[in-house]
C-alpha cells in the first residue's frame, strides 16, 4: 500500500490542477487603477508646486539682492570699490631685452585703491541712477542731476533728462545759480525756475 | 521584444510616471495586471478577499516606489511579483500566528467570519495551501508558477531556463513534494 494519497483526495493536486482557473474579480481592476492614478496625479501636482516654489524663491532672492545692491549703491562713498589701475608699459622698453633676474616682473603692476561711487561709474545706466535718486533722501538733487546728465549725454533722451533735472530742482537743496558744470538744458531750466520764482515774488 | 527594447521602453514609461503621466502608468498597469492578479490569486490559493487585498497593496506600493524600479535588473512584471511575494509571505505569516492564538484554536474558526462548516473547511484548506506556498523556497515556487499559473509546458520551461526537460520534471516533482510536506506541516494537528 502506498502512503501517497490519490489525486482526487490530495488537496495539493486539486489546487495545482485548478491553478490556471484562478482569476481576480473584475471590479478590483478598475478600482485599483483609479486609486493608483490618483497617486500619479498627486505626484504631478507636487512636482508643479515644487517648480512654482523654486521659481518664487529665485524671484525673491533676486529682489533681495537688487534691494541690497541699491542700498549699497546709495551709500556708495562709505564702501569704496578697489579699482585696479595699471600703467601702460612701453612697447619696447630697454627692460624688455633683459633676461633672468634683471628683467622686471610683468605682473608687478601698480594696484591702487581708488574710491569709485556708483554715480561716478560710467557703466551704470541712467535708469539705475534715477531709481537710486528716487529712493535717496539726502542726495536726491545730486543723483537726479547725475541721471539727467547721463540721459542727455549717453542716450540723447532730452525728455528723460528734463524730467530728472526738474525733479533735481524740486529738491530743497537744489541750487538755482549757474555753475561751470551746467549744460545748456539745465541752465535753461534753472533760468525758467528763477523766472518763476521772481514772478511769484512780484505777484506777492 | 528584445531585452534592450524592453529596458528602453520600461525606462521611458518609468520616467513618464515619475513626471506624473497617468497614461504611462495605465499602460504599465494594463500590461501587468492580469499576470500579477493570477499570480496573487494562485498564491492565495483562491482566497478572494486575501488576494484582492494583496493585489491592491502591491499596486499601491508599486506606484509609490516606482523610482526604485530598475528596468536593467528585471522586468516591471517581475518587480511587481517580488513586491507581491514579500507581502504574501508577511500576510500569511501573520495569519499563521493569529491562527495559533488561543482564541482561534478554542472554537476552530475566525471570529469575524462565521461560515457554514463546508465553506469553513475549504477556506481552512485554502489558507493552509497559501501558507505552504509562502514557506516554499523561491526556486520551487518559481517552477510551480511557470507550470501551473503561466501554463507553460515542461519543454518551454526547460528552454527558458536553458535546462533539459528531464531536469525540469525532476525539479517539478521535488517542488510538488516540498509543497505537500509544507502543507502537512500546516495542518491543525501538527500544531498540537
Amino acid at each position: 500500500m502506498s502512503d501517497l494519497p490519490t489525486p482526487h483526495q490530495d488537496p495539493i493536486e486539486r489546487f495545482l490542477e485548478s491553478s490556471g482557473a484562478l482569476t481576480p474579480s473584475g471590479h478590483a481592476r478598475q478600482a485599483i487603477l483609479l486609486q493608483t492614478q490618483a497617486l500619479v496625479r498627486h505626484r504631478r501636482l507636487r512636482r508643479k508646486l515644487g517648480w512654482v516654489m523654486a521659481l518664487s524663491a529665485c524671484y525673491l532672492a533676486g529682489a533681495v539682492t537688487m534691494r541690497l545692491w541699491l542700498h549699497t549703491a546709495i551709500s556708495g562713498p562709505e564702501t569704496p570699490i578697489v579699482q585696479r589701475a595699471t600703467e601702460p608699459q612701453p612697447a619696447l622698453s630697454p627692460d624688455a631685452f633683459k633676461t633672468g633676474s634683471e628683467a622686471p616682473r610683468r605682473d608687478q603692476e601698480q594696484v591702487a585703491a581708488v574710491p569709485v561711487s556708483i554715480e561716478n561709474d560710467p557703466d551704470v545706466p541712467a535708469e539705475v541712477v534715477e531709481r537710486m535718486a528716487a529712493q535717496s533722501r539726502d542726495q536726491r538733487a545730486r543723483l537726479y542731476r547725475n541721471a539727467g546728465d547721463r540721459y542727455l549725454r549717453d542716450l540723447g533722451d532730452v525728455e528723460a533728462a528734463v524730467r530728472c533735472y526738474r525733479r533735481s530742482l524740486d529738491s530743497p537743496e537744489a541750487e538755482l545759480a549757474f555753475t561751470a558744470e551746467d549744460n545748456w538744458l539745465l541752465m535753461a531750466l534753472k533760468q525758467a525756475r528763477q523766472k518763476e520764482k521772481n514772478d511769484a515774488k512780484n505777484d506777492a | 521584444m528584445s531585452l534592450s527594447e524592453r529596458i528602453w521602453r520600461e525606462s521611458a514609461l518609468k520616467s513618464a510616471v515619475l513626471a506624473g503621466d497617468e497614461r504611462a502608468w495605465q499602460t504599465l498597469y494594463e500590461e501587468c495586471f492580469d499576470g500579477l492578479a493570477a499570480y496573487v490569486a494562485w498564491r492565495c490559493a483562491g482566497l478572494r478577499q486575501d488576494s484582492e487585498e494583496i493585489l491592491q497593496e502591491t499596486w499601491l506600493i508599486a506606484v509609490r516606489r516606482i523610482g526604485s524600479f530598475d528596468p536593467e535588473r528585471g522586468s516591471f512584471a517581475g518587480w511587481l511579483r517580488g513586491i507581491a511575494a514579500n507581502l504574501l509571505r508577511n500576510h500569511f505569516r501573520r495569519q499563521a500566528s493569529r491562527a495559533s492564538s488561543p482564541e482561534m484554536l478554542s472554537n476552530g474558526q475566525c471570529p469575524q467570519v462565521p461560515s457554514p462548516d463546508a465553506v469553513l473547511e475549504s477556506r481552512e484548506q485554502a489558507l493552509q495551501i497559501a501558507r505552504a506556498l509562502a514557506e516554499l523556497p523561491e526556486h520551487y515556487e518559481a517552477v510551480l508558477r511557470d507550470k501551473y499559473v503561466e501554463q507553460r509546458s515542461v519543454v518551454q520551461i526547460a528552454e527558458a531556463r536553458q535546462q533539459t526537460p528531464k531536469a525540469i520534471e525532476s525539479l517539478l516533482t521535488r517542488a510538488r513534494q516540498a509543497l505537500r510536506e509544507a502543507y502537512q506541516r500546516m495542518e491543525p494537528d501538527s500544531h498540537e
